[in-house]
Order: structure tokens, then sequence, then C-alpha cells
């Protein structure tokens, strides 16, 4: 095998100039030059260290570095752990910032962003990356920062449409999804109804979504793998950033603990909808309300310097309350208090050279706490699940041309299904649908070859084991859904269902000359936990249920090859990426299935096949103050169930024949920047009725007229379109003082949302008046156009 | 002309988002179903009156009128049986009855066209088809060309062991006049074997001599399976006000799985809305081409009381 040299595989350095840096005329005079520092990814760099002469000084959390110079020409060099340093030389004349990127050591499978030569030379494809700073220049409802709405702008990764909770990847359900904080997963990434995801823009450093070619690391869902980072604190010293806006405000806090060693960052946000609301509509709007807030912290410590231990925090509550007291009938009310709680703490240790490790310890719940009442009906209701999980990677670099990975996963999962009590007085009990406990177990081995300087493989295996184990008493149902009578029990650690499957994974890159690649990939993915729901918006009355007896483990393989290209020596990105995924044991659940409170949830749930394919395009303008994305993607996404549409297949709901997004931000001036956003999707599809009849027959003697209840007939699944979502956001980002040295920073984004007031439908219905004898169809649309403002500070 | 309106709120969740929710007309165009055959059978111990067939059929989506569309001279017969120890029916030819159009005058105002009854209702009353709980019945139907068959069975009564009344509230009606209403609870024991389920209906007052099981009051929120209370004491409150000095007369059926499955569906069906709803289909238990229904054996328990 040929030796590779590394000057051959890598470009060492990428220094990108943001602003001029000289101008003629000069004085013998101090200058602040800025440094913003940041990785291949954008992503800053907050440990890079200045080195000029003999002085040396360090990027704060942002990656910043401020130092006053005299006039003249001056030799820089920056460089950071992890990272290939930087050498340049520059022209002092004047106030001057730039922007210096440093190419990671580490390798080309983390953390690349759509940025120069990255997916052209990156073997890992199908990956898409956004850092905050991209996120933050894009407009957004209501001016609220949300990465994991932002990836929606991405080809192949679609939202269910407007305060939809669900992200659907390449044809996969929103619960395919491994979303992941820090490493760790989030079971649910949402707010209520899914106008927010649970991750605070200010504690977020950048999120990455894998849709094929998912490394032999990750498995445990089906269809993709976001993960989210945050933020480490500034070493330095205390500092602080935040923001105000319409509906929320959120504040951070960052600085060291023991400075130079160890730091943290404290991030919080609370939204006030409900005050909000009550100013337009105190007197519709009543005792109805709804808030959440979340907690983030971040804590890490270089114990020296291969050695450094990480501590990650998430705490997140929704509290919604709703009063239905008019005079239609019965009062109502339903009260739900649900949210995340996540620790983790990790220990990263580079032992020498060529070998690293990290081993993570996490542990991850979720409760939900519901009370209903309706008239004097009512019950108290909560659920939850608890996850223990014990993680461990290696990564042995050998040589320039091979690299290894391998490690273990060990997760102890307890589900709490249902626990319920009257509170009424009319059926009096108290219940507890049995908890269920799983362990989920992978191991994990792939090596990264460079071939050739032209070809790279990575081929990996992933070997999964899953086991639902007592203690449990199972109610064992008929066919029609009734009990037999019969009860199984499992004691403690008594194996109930045990399913063990390789999950192969292959990617190949070769690279064409004039900077162009190609690539395929092949994965195996197997899901042993399914997400029980019946409704579109991801509510937190849905269950995770884990495979059984009776619920076998879902499983998919995709194909995907692409061919990607630079062009403009870097400026300018393209790809093309098609795509082929079969998948199996899709679960869903019979109409008007019973969720809550239901011993036999199995028996309520149906498993079918899915497929879906595609081709996505992508276009980017990376450098010049007009920069921006064009994403395209052609998909068919369907399902097959037996016990649905006569065993036909029929498209999956989120089924979008065509999917366009056109992101563009350009920089008008030092102080002002613009950006602006078009997306197109072909509409939902749905299932709408063919025909009416009535039931339920009778004849009221007093009022001389029959009585009957009419009812919908259908017929297809999904056969009906909605109509396409498009609409166009617009924002500006104002930055009064973008040259200032003063610690006290602010800016300003006035954001239009929908500009051309877009009725994109959120859902429609038909409005039968039998009295009046009329049938009309109705939508009902979120948000016309919107503007948004937010204040954001740091100091 | 279009129509707009502010929405608050179709239920809990789209209150959150009532402050900025809009709705409007909008064209939704569907396609057309081919018509399809309606059943709606009952057998039941306690009313022979009660025990007839419904036959109608579906109509258009957007085809003007709500009344059912009735599908008359129909042959439809009922046939009593058991089920043996092999889980076969051996149905007793001597027991069929033919059911047919009749007007009542049991009855008042009850519908010809489409409802169809045992003639000795008229004829002789006493020996009017009544079911008998231990037994099975069958149902078979000769329909335009087309014969459709269904079974149910008649389990034993579950007793209401005492109703009593309470819960008192003020109701106000469309007037704005007020009115202290009370809520019955029935007290019963379910049975040792698990799987029983039941349904509830009641008429009193306004409704007391109205026709049929849709013209009943009935509770469709409150769960009727033993699942979670299996030979329990169970008490149950029921949500509807009655009106102090009322005499109610409340009827418990013991159903079958396959019949509660059927109520079950038929009440999500009815209940089918929102954003975030799945659309639900009546479940059927007829067997036959492009037919939806359920043949319902009521195994009923009565009792009467007067509201204080």
């Amino acid at each position: 095998m040929r030796a590779v040299t590394k000057t051959n595989h890598f470009i060492r350095y990428l220094v990108l100039m943001i602003l001029s840096i000289g101008a003629q005329a000069g004085y013998a005079q101090n200058h602040t030059l800025t440094i913003q520092v940041a990785d291949s990814a954008q992503i800053p760099v907050s440990n890079a260290t200045l080195k000029i002469n003999k002085q040396e000084k360090v990027a704060d959390s942002s990656g910043n570095i401020v130092i006053q110079l005299p006039s003249g020409i001056h030799r820089i060099t920056i460089s950071a752990v992890g990272h290939y340093a930087n050498s340049f030389t520059i022209s002092l004349y004047r106030d001057t910032t730039i922007q210096v990127l440093l190419r990671s050591r580490e390798s080309l499978l983390t953390n690349v962003v759509v940025t120069a030569s990255a997916n052209v030379h990156r073997n890992q494809m199908s990956t898409q990356s956004l850092n905050i700073a991209q996120i933050k220049k894009l407009p957004v409802v209501f001016g609220e920062i949300d990465p994991l709405k932002t990836i929606t702008l991405l080809p192949g990764i679609k939202s269910g449409g407007e305060a939809s909770a669900g992200i659907y990847v390449r044809g996969g359900g929103p619960d395919q999804n491994l979303v992941l904080l820090d490493g760790i997963p989030v079971y649910n990434p949402n707010h209520l109804l899914g106008f927010f995801s649970v991750f605070n823009g200010e504690a977020v450093k950048n999120i990455e979504v894998i849709k094929g070619g998912i490394p032999a690391e990750y498995g445990g869902r089906l269809s993709s793998v976001i993960a989210v980072d945050t933020r480490d604190g500034n070493k330095d010293t205390l500092k602080g950033s935040g923001g105000i806006g319409l509906i929320s405000s959120r504040v951070s806090l960052e600085g060291p603990i023991v400075k130079g060693k160890s730091s943290f960052i404290l991030s919080a946000r609370r939204t006030y909808i409900d005050q909000v609301a009550k100013l337009f509509a105190r007197d519709t709007i009543g005792d109805n309300g709804y808030y959440f807030y979340d907690v983030n912290f971040k804590a890490d410590y270089q114990l020296n310097k291969n050695n450094a231990l990480y501590l990650t925090f998430y705490h997140g509550k929704d509290d919604f309350n709703f009063v239905d007291d008019d005079e239609d009938g019965p009062e109502r009310r339903f009260n739900a208090v649900w949210g995340n709680t996540i620790l983790g703490l990790s220990w990263k240790q580079q032992l020498n050279k060529k070998l690293k490790q990290e081993l993570a310890l996490v542990r991850n719940d979720f409760n939900l706490d519901t009370k209903v009442s309706f008239g004097i009906n009512g019950f108290v209701f909560s659920s939850g699940l608890t996850d223990y999980q014990l993680k461990n990677d290696w990564t042995y670099t050998a040589s320039s041309w091979m690299k290894w990975k391998w490690g273990l996963l060990y997760t102890l999962h307890e589900f709490r299904p249902g626990a319920g009590s009257s509170n009424a007085g009319v059926q009096e009990f108290k219940t507890s649908i049995t908890d269920q406990y799983a362990r989920e177990a992978a191991a994990y081995v792939s090596t990264d070859l460079n071939i050739t300087p032209q070809l790279n493989i990575i081929a990996g295996l992933r070997y999964s084991y899953f086991n639902q184990v007592g203690p449990t008493e199972r109610v064992l149902y008929g066919p029609d859904g009734s009990p037999t009578g019969e009860t199984e029990r499992y004691g403690k650690g008594q194996s109930i269902a045990r399913y063990h499957y390789p999950e192969p994974r292959f990617s190949a890159l070769y690279r064409l000359p004039g900077k162009a690649s190609i690539k395929v990939s092949y994965t195996r993915t197997i899901q042993y936990l399914h997400l029980a729901t019946t409704s579109a918006a991801t509510f937190p009355s849905d269950l995770w249920v884990p495979s059984g007896s009776l619920i076998e483990p879902a499983k998919a393989q995709q194909v995907a090859a692409g061919f990607f290209k630079d062009l403009g020596n870097g400026a300018y990105e393209m790809s093309a990426e098609a795509y082929y995924k079969t998948m199996s044991n899709q679960l869903e659940f019979k109409p008007g299935a019973r969720l809550l409170l239901n011993q036999n949830i199995e028996g309520e749930m149906i498993f079918g096949s899915g497929k879906a394919y595609g081709l996505e395009l992508f276009f980017q303008k990376k450098t010049g103050r007009l920069t921006g994305w064009i994403g395209y993607t052609l998909s068919r996404t369907e399902r097959t169930f037996p016990a649905m549409n006569d065993g036909k297949p029929f498209p999956y709901r989120y089924d979008r024949t065509h999917d366009v997004s056109v992101v563009a931000n350009y920089k008008l001036s030092s102080k002002w920047d613009a950006s602006g956003v078009f997306v197109y999707g072909t509409g939902n599809a749905l299932t709408m009725p063919t025909g009416r009849f009535v039931y339920n027959l009778g004849y009221n003697e007093y009022e001389k007229k029959p009585v009957f209840t009419s009812l919908n007939q259908y017929d297809k699944i999904n056969d009906y379109r909605m109509p396409a979502y498009h609409r166009v956001d617009l924002s500006f980002t104002y930055t009064p003082k973008p040259n200032s040295t003063k610690r006290f920073k602010s800016s300003w984004i006035f954001s239009l949302y929908n500009i051309y007031n877009r009725q994109n439908p959120y859902f429609i219905y038909m409005d039968v008046q039998e009295d009046e004898q009329t049938i009309q169809g109705k939508k009902v649309f979120l948000f016309p156009i919107l503007p948004g403002v937010t204040w954001n500070f740091k100091f | 002309m279009r129509t707009v309106k502010c929405k608050i709120g179709w239920a809990a969740l789209v209150s959150l988002i009532a402050f900025v929710a809009c709705e409007r007309d909008f064209d939704i165009k569907i396609r057309n179903n081919e018509p399809q055959l309606v059943v709606e059978a009952y057998i039941n111990n306690l009313m022979p009156t009660f025990n007839y067939v419904i036959l109608s059929k579906s109509k258009n989506y957007y085809e003007p009128g709500f009344q059912n569309t009735p599908v008359g001279g129909a042959k439809v017969y009922i046939t009593e049986g058991e089920l043996s120890a092999d889980n076969k029916y051996r149905w007793d030819e001597t027991s069929t009855r033919e059911l047919r159009e009749i007007s009542l005058l049991q009855v008042r105002n009850s519908p010809a066209s489409g409802v169809y009854f045992d003639p000795r209702l008229v004829t002789d009353s006493a020996n009017a088809l009544r079911g008998k709980p231990g037994k099975h019945y069958l149902l078979e139907i000769e329909a335009e060309g087309k014969k459709y068959t269904a079974t149910t069975a008649l389990l034993i009564p579950v007793p209401v062991d005492s109703l009593s009344t309470g819960n008192y509230f003020v109701d106000e009606d469309d007037n704005h006049d007020t009115m202290t209403k009370a809520r019955i609870t029935v007290y019963f024991k379910d049975p040792d074997t698990i799987g029983n389920t039941q349904l509830y209906y009641w008429r009193h007052g306004g409704i007391r001599n109205n026709f049929g099981w849709g013209g009943l009051g009935a509770n469709w929120y409150t769960p009727g399976t033993d699942e979670l209370v299996n030979g329990q004491h169970i008490k149950i409150t029921h949500s509807y006000g009655f009106v102090i000095g009322d005499t109610v007369e409340y009827f418990m059926a013991n159903v079958e799985r396959k019949v509660y499955n059927f109520w079950d569906s038929f009440n999500k069906a009815r209940d089918n809305g929102g954003p975030f709803a799945t659309p639900v289909s009546l479940l059927n238990t007829i067997n036959g081409e492009n037919v939806t229904g359920c043949f319902s054996g009521f195994s009923l328990s009565t009792r009467n009381i007067i509201v204080k």
C-alpha cells in the first residue's frame, strides 16, 4: 500500500479575512486588533492562544481575542489544543477585526460543516451542520432562536409544519431521530406543540445532522443523528450574555471556576407567552396559561494536559393549564406539567499521541403529571421514563492512513407507562400500569482507511442487544382485545424478550480531480424503542414503549450515493445525493387507540413497513457579502400496513414530493446584516372523508323529529393533499457599535415572519352544521405576517 | 362571502395558540365513495320494541340533507342458537323470525321505511322477539341483491345493586333560567371473570317516550371495561344532570367485547375532530360486501330512581 503523506491528505491552514485589514495611511499609535478564532466549522475556539513577539493572549468563550498593538506590520501565531497552529502577517494601521480559522487535528468526522472543502473531502456523507452564529442570523418566528427548527431548512430534513414538533429525515418518523445533547439522548426535544425545542440558543454551540451513512458509534434510532453541542464556559473571566424577546428571555453566565483550568456556563430561559396572550385577549384567555423554562449548565475541569472532566446538566419544565367553563357544556380543566432532566459526566483522556478515550455516565429522566377534569369526572395521571447509561469510546490513530474507533454502550431503561387515580368519585380506582424495564447494549468497531490519496473507506460494525426484563406482570389479551384472565409474571431481571442484531456501516469516498468527490454509503440501523402517539403534535401524553414479546424492533437499511464539488476556489459548494431506504416493523396505532392507562397498549398497535427514496440537491455560497444556500429535495415516502388501506401502500403523512429552501445572508454594512429565508413544500397527505351516514338512530317524541349521529365514511389513507406550504421571512441584525472594545455589547434583531402573509393551513376540517344543513370546509392557520424583535447583549 | 373569525381554541391544546390562530373558509375537494350499506341491529332481553334492525345507505359527503337514506324492501331474519364447546354455532331454525318494515302502535311516529321489527309486536306482543341471556343470535339480511350476516351473544346480565342521586349543580338553560340538577351514581359488583364490558342508558322526563336506543340518554365517556377494576364493587357517577323530582329508568347493558369495541369506536368516531385527531372509522361486525355496522346484543338489567 502506498504511503500517503499528510500534506497530500489535508489542507493545513485555512484563513479567511472578513474585513479589510489595511489602511495605507498610518500613525505611530496603538490600534485595537480583534481576532475571532473559529474552527473549520465556524465554531468559536475558546481556548486559542495568540502569540505576538513575546505577548500571549487567550481567546474568550466566544473565540475572541482583543489586543492593543502599535501601527505597523505584525507576525501573529494562533494556536489551540486539538488544532493546527496558524501563523500570518498583518498590517495594522487602524482598529481592525479579522476572523481566523484553525483547522482541527481531529478526524474529519467531527463537527465539520458546510464549509470550504469539508463536504468534498470528508468521507462522512449526508451530513450537515450549522453553528449558532449561522443560526442566529436567520429569521425565526417571534425572533426566538431555535437550532432544531433551523436545521429543517437543509435538504432531506423536514418539519411537519408550523408548530409541529416532529423532524422527518429521509422519510423516517419523528421518533427515529437520535437527538443528542452533548452526546446524551433527549427523549422529548420539544416544548409544547413544537413551538420551541428544548435547545436554548444561548447555550448551544452547533448542531449537526447525519441523515445517512451513520457511523458505527451511533445507534438506537433508524433515521438520523441530531447532535447538539453546548458551549464551554470562559476559563479566564466572568462573562454574561442574554436576549430579551417578545415572548421569552434568556440569560447566560460563564466564567472560570479555577482560572485557566476549569470553567462553567449557566444558561436559563423562560417564556411569558401566557402573559403576552393575556395582554391581547384577557377575557378569552382567562385562567388558561402556558409557560416553560429550561436551564443548561456545563462545567469542565482540565485535570492536566491529557485529562479533562465535563459535567452537563439540563432541566426543563413545561406547565400548561386549560380551563373551559363556557356555557356549552360541563367545565373542562386540564393541567399538565412535564419536563426532562439530564445529567452527564464524562472523562476525556489522551493516553498518548495515538490513543484517546472518553468515558461517560448519564442519567436521563422524563416525567409527566396530568390532571384532567370534565364536569365531575376527572383523574390524575403520571408517566415517565428514566435511563442510566454508561458509554466508553476509544480512538486509535495508528498512522496517517489508518484510524480505529471502538466502544461500548450500556443503558438501563425504566419505563413508567402510567399511574392514575380518580379524583372526582367517578369510577373509583387507583391503579398503575405495570412498569417495564429493559437493558440495551451495543459494541462497535470501525476503521477509517486512506487506501490511496483518492480513496477513503470507513467500515464499521455495530452489534446491538436489547433485553426487556422483569419485574413485571403482563395481562394476556385475546385477538378481540379482551383479557383472557391469564397473567404472566416475571421476576426481577427475568428475561421477557431478547433481541440482538448486527448493524454494518460502510462508506467510501473517491476524490476526483477539480475539488470534487463521489461518495457511497450503506447503513443498517435497529431501533428498540417506539414512541406511542396518535397525534401530529408531539404531546407529552406520548409514551415511549420498549420492544417486547409482541413488539419487535424496527429495522432500516439505507443506501446513498452522492457527488460533491467545490467551485470558485472554495467560495461555492454543491452536492447531489440520492438515497433509498427501507424500513420494517414500523408501528402505527389503531385510529382512536387509547394510550393512557391501557395495560394492553401493545394490542392497540399495528405493524407495517416503509419505503423512502429521493434526490437532494444543495448549492451554497460561503464567502462574500452574500452567503447562503439553496436546497431542493425530490422524494417519496410511503407505508404499507396489512391492517390499513386494504394492505396497499399509502403515502406517509409527511411525504413531500418537492421541498425547497433558499437561505441568504447579506452584509449591508458594518452595522447591518440582512437575512432571508424562502421555503416551499408539497402539502402534507391527509385522510379525508369520502361519504357520510347516520347511526344511533332514534325518534324524539317530544320534539317530533328523528335523532341520530352523523358519521364520516373513509376510504383510502392519506389520499388528500393539503395546499403547498410556502413563505418568506426576513430579518435584520443591527449592531450599533460593531468595533466597540467595551465590555458591554449589544445588538438588535428585527424579524418579519411570513412577509407576504401566506395562510398556510395548520389544519383543515369540515364544519358541519346539521341544524343549518350546511357543510363548509375550513382551514386554520397559525402565523400571518408576524414582526419580532429581540435585543441581545453580552458583557 | 367568505367569513373570517378568530378562533379561540378547539380544545385545550389550541387554546395556547388561540391568540394568533385564524380560520377561513376553504374549498376542500374530496373524492366520493361508493355508497355503503349501514346496519344498526339490536337484540335485548327486556324490551321487545327495542329489538329492531335499521338499514340505510351512506351518501356522498357534500350531498344535501342529514337524514338517513333508508334501505327498504330487504329480507331480515334473526335466529336464536347456541355456541357449542367446539366453538361452533348451532342455530335453531325453528326460532327464526322475519323482521319487517311495519309501523308500531306502541311507538307513535315510528319510522316505517328501512326499520324492521318483529311483526308479532303488532299481532302477538307477548311472544314478540325477545333475547334470552346465554343465547347467541344470527342476523341475516338480503338487501338489493346482496346477502349479509352477523352474530351476537346475549351475556348474563350484571345486576344493578342500587342507584343514588347527588353531586348537585346549578344548570342554566338557553333562556338563562337556572335550575338545580343532580347526577346519578350506579353501584354494581363486577363479575369475578375479567373482560366484562358495559354500556349505560336511561330514559326520563322529556325523553321517556322516545323511540330507539339513539333516542335514550347514554353515557359515552365513562369507560365500561373492568380491566383495571376486575371483580370490584364499582361506583360510577354519570355527568348528565337530572331534574329534581324526575323518575329515571336506568339500564345497564352487559355486552360482549366486540359490541363494546364497536360502540367505543362509535364514540370516538362521533367525537372525531380537532387538529390532532386521526380519522376514526366505525368498526364493523357485519359480514358482507361494502357494509358497516353492528349487531348489538344488550343483556339488560334495570332500576328506577326518583331524583332527590
